[in-house]
């Protein structure tokens, strides 16, 4: 059974600003959760992605993928251009997007379906996976993985650990 | 290959995917440029018009950031 340390939503989200900075971006993405929880794979989410095949080089690869992929829809392809390493870092306390509510709304709804006391990795997991659309759903189907799986997998956890 | 044209991609979902990481690749960018330019003794007046934006503006977005990057900025353009 794997370690169940309870999540401190600070803890994830200071992880999550660390992984949007070092991406050059100003706000805390869902994707930038979901490579927080990757980060720590002696969790229950992060046992759950390394299974899947998505440790956080292999989520920061399907990131990186579906950007190009995304940019080549309209035309432009990266291929021999490499962003130059050098840029402003970014700096002061990064806001939470829009998606990364989304996802702990979604985690805080689920926990309160299920009566559960704790609040997981794994409950936060659930409500990045299961976003429809937007950039970690496109991640995940450039990578080849099954969202609604995930998601599964994730409430099977949940339920043993119940 | 680096050629940059412009389709129009039928699926809204490839669409609306493409407008995120544009504009995810245009802040890259810039902090990059801008990073460059003041390195290279520009100021900030002259960032900004090159950017087409107030002086204020990029002042406002980039001081902070130029200060943590270590960069001695011009208080005066010319």
């Amino acid at each position: 059974m794997a370690e169940r340390p309870v999540l401190n939503p600070r803890e994830i989200v200071a992880q999550g600003r660390k992984e949007a900075r070092a991406l050059g971006s100003s706000r805390v993405e869902a994707e930038h959760l979901l490579l927080a929880l990757a980060a720590r794979p002696e969790t229950s989410a992060g046992q759950l992605l390394t299974a899947a095949g998505l440790d956080h080089g292999a989520v920061r690869e399907a990131l990186d993928l579906e950007f190009e992929r995304s940019l080549g829809a309209v035309g432009i392809w990266l291929h021999g251009f490499c962003l130059p390493e050098e840029r402003l870092p970014v700096v002061g306390g990064l806001r939470l997007a829009q998606s990364a509510k989304l996802a702990f709304e979604r985690a805080i709804k689920l926990r309160g379906a299920r009566h559960d006391r704790g609040f997981d990795h794994l409950h936060l997991l659930f409500g990045i996976v299961s976003a429809e659309g937007g950039t970690v759903a496109r991640a995940l189907a450039v990578a080849g993985v099954d969202r609604g799986a995930l998601a599964a997998r994730a409430q099977a956890l949940l339920d043993r650990a119940a | 290959m680096s050629s940059v044209e412009i389709s129009d991609p039928h699926d809204p979902a490839d669409g609306l995917a493409a407008v995120i990481a544009l504009r995810r690749l245009a802040d890259l960018l810039e902090a990059a440029q801008v990073d460059r330019a003041l390195r290279a003794g520009w100021s900030w007046s002259e960032v900004a018009e090159a950017l087409g934006v107030t002086r204020q503006a990029v002042h406002k977005k980039y001081a902070q950031r130029a200060i943590a990057a270590g960069i001695k900025t011009r208080r005066h353009g010319g």
